[in-house]
């Protein structure tokens, strides 16, 4: 039911829009109904207990009704549940939601038409965290789309339509991955679950839950067919995160979208992405996850440092803020491959803490592109004394993102690398040591950036001169600013809420793959001088595991969690 | 919380205090942020005092708390929790003093140096934050707190070296100082990851208590990766070129944060992780090698330095190199020696430097030495304590420098037991280096107060600087000297001394390392022979720079040695090209693929995602054509066939009856025709 309300209340609210014909009344319940979304995604995290790491059933807010069925194979269930994993972001989607509704007052033309796509566009988003059907997910996932092409395509900057249709018909190519991964899936499991062993479960072949606990029976036996599955619902994720090579999607549109969009764009759209892979694609193919880690690894090395040069070559600010996007979330991917608790509560922090962040840069490039009306960085100059206040934040947003300590990025960055170092994986410590190449190459563009535009002295005057940051920018500054520091000085509010979802899903779906056996007592000398070969294959397989793991017969699902 | 630590937090948090106060009070009131920041100061300083003198009581005590907890096990739940807290110790407490110290007298100078200062109210909130990040480095009871407080402590030198932003020189500079210290944090960055690896832990003391779970390989990486962070923040080769960049700040600045404090970071940092740094000899062999190669290579560029705070900026590289060469031989006598020479440095090349900004500050910012000259009349505080100082850095007996840099030269002579003949070669450059110090050092005060004036203008216009600027020259001359017989008596263990429960903690730490080849007969051969070595680099070196500077028969000898050395003036004087060198090879070349993988991404990955769709589109407009043309021409050739034959039938509907009847028997014929035909076949 709470999970209904939250993801339904933004749609609801779009017939308000009609209450009235006066702009200011419009934008006052566009951001008064994303302002009661946020404060209901409060109120479900403050009721949450972390430790009930179940996604339906008798989950926290978890439940499952019958929806659409034909016949007695194909029933689709309207199915809801969240673990601390999707609660953080949606947590962050209710607090950006509410922000970068504020900051969408300067939208001057079609308020109405704009407000009532935004709301929609919340709802796809909030239903895509929250969905555990597979049909549902997709559903909602689609829905996000569609509110996103018009707000880019007629809100936009100049190359609006262009923008708004690749970016549409990118991720429709993700899309596309992805359903056919899903109806492959499905097909199979229906079959397999249609067995007279499990018959008697009543299993559903659409529900994500019951897919995760069954995971192993996908293809069962079939490598290739299982690492098919993952690479396309990988693709189809990646696109989205986005991973290099493909994210030339997001500096377009990024670029294009109205401020707001770009914010929800960065800091909540991206995020689906890293979600979609801790969902369904990792823990459904953990042994391909283990088999692909090199590849992995790589993408996301390449997408961190090749972001960064990338960035460091703009011209155009709110480009470099795009490309920092790719540059951040390839530390989500590092941290997620590496199967360490250190790297997958990292990469699950650098998505709250990107969101905040890349929040921040976007509105902190619109306040100042709503005056000068370029963003070309090499016409700015000495804005340190000319805005005084707006530097004071914009620093805060920009040395987080560059990965000063004290900040929630740190924090993120931090963990991923400490857990893609400790990772048991093959070479996981090569590649943490090229990844933090992209620690200078991060600080080399903020640098030179914050170099041009508030350093030095003006290069031009601008038409009316700049004034500092007005009442309703510091609304929607100051509070992420506020989070990125108590992120950065103080996790544990966040980690508590995510650490137990986080370690049951390593232990269940990942625990048996892992290439070393896990170290339960202290006995062995020094971690680095374990060695497979030296112990017999059963010794991977440990009478606990397979008691946490998920039993064949489906009944250890959430054991790992209520054991606590 | 125990007295120790209370203080210490009082301590620590007292620098922020005044940071957020001016913060939220500087726009309203600026002319009062100047005495927040020299009163919060004073309460840090006084906060110190009393943790140093009642050490004895307190001993060495922490404080520490759970910041997050994981849970990181395979099977079952295993809860590892990460723990951040704060130490107070011998080492602790030495530095706290010296550090609040200070900065309390940069704090007071500030006020007259920065006078009429456009952004006089961002200055002290910046020097309040720095000193609040230096505190916490120094308090951290682990490497992780450590590491933000050095990251923090980054931020501030680079907001203060970027003082004056709208000057290019400055803005280039305090990028290059963070950007130059990055590089450096990624070795430590990456050792920090390892001892975490190995140890499950950050915490200094769970570290050294399971030393023996990190393998020897990893041992030497770790300890190199350290010195790594802590040659950037220090500033030796190749990671020095920032700091002479980083005098663009103002002078206090470079006082407090780029001599005395923030650059003595990484010697504390080496210094504090010395119980696994010492495990690896081929480590501690190459920070003494680049310590000591610094050292001498700082103080050949110092020579050819004309801007006093150039000078003084070589000069702090090169006795950085001093404290690292050092504590790279990792004995007992070593660590005091290197801990022990941070101290003392701080106190004289804060008095120099502060010195240097007295001057600078009565010649109406004029830096050059050429044009300077005689000041000895017109500023004479300013000039008894900078001959103070030089007295202290060149090592003349009886000074703080010259006890610390015996000893030294006594760690270096005495060796560790590995590579002793390198020691040996190291102790003869690192003498060489130390006559240089004391020669460069006489040359700047001749040249700036004694002889006769260069420019008459700048001489005419002098004038000694106000109280708020003596006080601190005057004090950090005294300790100039004094720091040394403190701290000397206090580090030799079983000597009885004035602040000996001060300072013991640090011998009994320091008492714990075995280390081969120490033995009392080594220690005091070692003791006799680097006297004599101090005392002649000392007397050598100023006796060289009086003879050079202030006698006419100098001045001929100095051309000709000059002429003598000739390239090696050159190289020395273009700074050995270091700068150029990583422009060349690692600015240009960071460019050059920032621009490549800009051109990859536009013109080839998104070109390709491009360049799919324009296929597309083609392959639509297209099958558009050949849907006009085929499909769509059959579907219209069958409705205009159909229309046709409607056309043709429709004249058959003619509306006259005798036409119907006609063809409903012609058909009905037609019809009986062929049913005929059919039956009868």
């Amino acid at each position: 039911m709470e999970l209904t309300l939250l993801t339904f209340l933004p749609v609801i609210g779009i017939p308000l829009l009609w209450a009235s014909k006066d702009v200011k009344v419009q934008r006052m319940i566009g951001a008064g109904v994303s302002g009661v979304v946020m404060l209901l995604s409060i109120w479900l995290w403050m009721n949450f207990d972390p430790n009930h790491t179940s996604l339906v059933g008798d989950g926290a807010y978890g439940f499952s009704h019958a929806w659409i069925s034909v016949g007695d194979s194909f029933k689709i269930n309207y199915a809801m549940g969240v673990d601390g994993i999707s609660l953080l972001l949606i947590l962050l989607t209710g607090v950006l939601g509410f922000l970068a509704a504020i900051s969408a007052f300067t939208i001057k033309t079609k308020v109405r038409g704009f407000y009532a796509m935004y709301l929609l566009l919340l709802t796809g988003m909030l239903g895509t965290f929250v969905a555990m059907d597979l049909f549902l997910f997709y559903v909602f996932w689609e829905v996000m789309l569609l509110p996103m092409y018009f707000l880019i395509g007629i809100w936009g900057g100049k190359q609006r339509e262009f923008a708004a249709i690749k970016f549409f018909l990118y991720t429709l190519v993700g899309s596309v991955l992805m359903l056919g991964a899903f109806l492959a899936i499905y097909f199979q499991l229906s079959e397999a679950f249609a067995s007279p062993e499990l018959i008697a479960q009543g299993l559903n072949a659409f529900s994500i839950p019951d897919i995760l606990a069954h995971h192993h029976l996908i293809f069962e036996g079939n490598s290739t067919v299982r690492m098919v599955l993952f690479v396309a619902l990988f693709i189809g994720f990646a696109i989205k995160v986005p991973v290099f090579p493909f994210h030339t999607w997001l500096p377009l549109a990024h670029v294009q979208a109205p401020t707001p969009i770009s914010v929800i764009l960065a800091g909540v759209l991206l995020k689906l992405g890293g979600y979609g892979m801790m969902r369904m694609a990792f823990p459904w193919f953990p042994d391909a996850v283990v088999t692909a880690w090199p590849y992995l690894a790589t993408l996301a090395v390449v997408s961190i440092i090749y972001g960064a040069l990338v960035a460091l070559a703009q011209t155009d600010w709110k480009k470099l803020v795009a490309y920092s996007s790719v540059s951040h979330m390839g530390y989500v991917l590092l941290g997620l491959a590496s199967l360490t608790e250190e790297g997958i509560n990292g990469a699950v922090l650098q998505m709250f803490s990107h969101g905040l962040l890349s929040g921040m840069m976007f509105l902190c490039v619109g306040v100042i592109y709503e005056q000068a009306h370029h963003r070309d960085l090499n016409r700015f100059g000495g804005m340190l004394s000319i805005v005084p206040r707006y530097t004071f934040v914009a620093m805060i947003a920009f040395f987080g993102s560059l990965g000063l300590p004290g900040l929630s990025g740190f924090v993120a960055e931090m963990f991923v690398f400490f857990g893609a170092f400790k990772s048991d994986l093959p070479d996981a410590k090569i590649f943490t040591i090229v990844g933090t190449i992209g620690i200078v190459f991060g600080a080399v563009y903020i640098l030179v950036m914050i170099q041009k535009v508030f350093f030095g002295k003006p290069k031009e005057t601008p038409e009316h001169p700049y004034r500092d940051l007005s009442l309703r920018e510091g609304i929607t500054l100051w509070p992420l600013a506020i989070m990125a520091l108590w992120i950065g000085i103080y996790p544990a509010p966040a980690l508590n809420l995510i650490d137990p979802a986080v370690a049951n899903w390593r232990r269940t779906y990942f625990a048996e793959h892992m290439p070393t056996p896990p170290e339960e007592t202290g006995d062995l000398e020094a971690p680095d001088e374990l060695d497979t070969g030296a112990l017999p294959p059963d010794a991977l397989r440990w009478d606990g595991l397979r008691l946490n793991g998920p039993g064949r017969d489906g009944s250890g699902r959430d054991s790992a969690g209520e054991e606590k | 919380m125990e007295t120790g630590p209370l203080l210490a937090v009082v301590c620590l948090f007292m620098p922020m205090l005044s940071a957020l106060l001016i913060a939220v009070l500087g726009g309203r009131m600026p002319k009062i942020c100047d005495l927040i920041g020299i009163g919060t100061m004073g309460v840090s300083l006084l906060c110190a005092i009393v943790l140093g003198l009642g050490h004895a009581t307190y001993g060495a005590q922490t404080w520490e708390f759970t910041w997050i907890t994981m849970d990181v096990g395979w099977v079952t739940s295993e809860p590892l929790s990460w723990t951040l807290g704060i130490t107070v110790d011998g080492l602790t407490t030495a530095l706290l003093l010296v550090v609040t110290l200070v900065s309390f007298l940069v704090h007071l100078f500030s006020k007259g140096y920065m006078h009429g200062d456009d952004r006089y109210v961002d200055f002290y909130r910046w020097l309040g934050l720095f000193t609040f990040s230096m505190l916490g480095l120094i308090l951290s009871d682990n490497l992780l707190t450590l590491f933000v407080f050095w990251e923090v402590m980054g931020l501030a030198s680079y907001k203060l070296i970027g003082h004056y932003f709208f000057k290019q020189s400055a803005f280039m500079a305090c990028k290059k100082a963070f950007m130059t210290t990055r590089v450096g944090d990624i070795g430590m960055f990456l050792a920090l990851l390892a001892i975490y690896l190995y140890t499950d832990s950050l915490q200094f003391k769970e570290i050294f208590a399971n030393l023996d779970m990190i393998p020897v390989g990893a041992q030497f990486w770790i300890a190199m990766g350290l010195f790594m962070g802590a040659a950037g923040k220090s500033a030796q080769f190749p990671l020095h070129i920032w700091l002479p960049d980083a005098m663009e700040g103002p002078t206090p600045v470079s006082a407090l944060i780029h001599a005395a404090t923030m650059v003595a970071a990484g010697v504390y940092l080496v210094g504090r992780m010395y119980t696994l740094i010492v495990l690896s000899p081929g480590a501690l062999v190459i920070i003494s090698i680049i310590g000591c190669f610094t050292a001498l290579m700082a103080a050949s560029i110092a020579f050819t330095r004309t801007d006093i705070k150039q000078v003084l900026a070589y000069s702090t590289v090169s006795q950085l190199g001093f404290m690292f060469t050092a504590l790279g031989v990792g004995s007992n006598i070593a660590w005091k020696a290197g801990l022990f020479h941070l101290a003392t440095h701080a106190m004289f090349k804060a008095c120099l430097f502060l010195g240097s900004g007295s001057v600078i500050h009565g010649c109406h910012h004029l830096q050059d030495m050429t044009k300077m000259g005689g000041l000895r009349k017109k500023m004479p505080i300013t000039a008894m304590t900078y001959l103070v100082a030089c007295l202290a850095i060149a090592g003349f007996p009886f000074t703080a420098g010259f006890w610390s840099k015996d000893m030294i030269l006594q760690a270096l002579w005495a060796g560790n037991g590995h590579f002793d003949d390198v020691y040996k070669i190291i102790y003869v450059v690192l003498a060489l280096a130390a006559a240089m110090t004391a020669a460069y050092m006489f040359r700047s005060y001749f040249l700036t107060f004694e002889g006769k004036p260069r420019d008459q203008h700048v001489h005419d216009h002098a004038h000694e600087s106000p109280w708020t600027m003596t006080t601190g020259l005057i004090v950090l001359a005294t300790m100039a000297i004094a720091a040394g017989y403190k701290w000397h008596d206090a580090l030799l263990p079983n000597s009885p001394g004035g602040l000996e429960g001060v300072l013991s903690p640090i011998a009994t730490f320091a008492k714990t390392f075995v280390i081969h080849g120490e033995g009392n007969e080594v220690a005091h051969h070692a003791h006799t022979i680097a006297l004599y070595t101090s005392l002649t680099v000392a007397f050598g070196g100023m006796i060289l720079a009086g003879v050079w500077y202030m006698t006419a028969f100098g001045v001929g000898l100095r051309q000709k040695m000059r002429a003598m050395i000739g390239p090696l003036y050159g190289w020395a004087s273009g700074k050995f090209f270091i700068d150029e060198f990583v422009q060349m090879v690692f600015i240009n070349t960071s460019i050059f693929f920032a621009e490549l993988t800009s051109w990859i991404d536009s013109a080839l990955l998104d070109g390709f995602v491009d360049g799919t769709g324009s296929v597309t589109m083609k392959t639509g407009a297209a099958s558009g054509v050949a849907d006009d043309a085929i499909v769509d021409g059959a579907v219209t050739l069958a409705g205009n066939s159909a229309w046709w034959g409607g056309a043709l039938l429709g004249r058959f509907q003619s509306g006259r009856i005798r036409n119907y009847l006609f063809g409903a028997v012609a058909s009905v014929a037609l019809f009986a025709v062929v049913m005929l035909y059919i039956v009868a076949r």
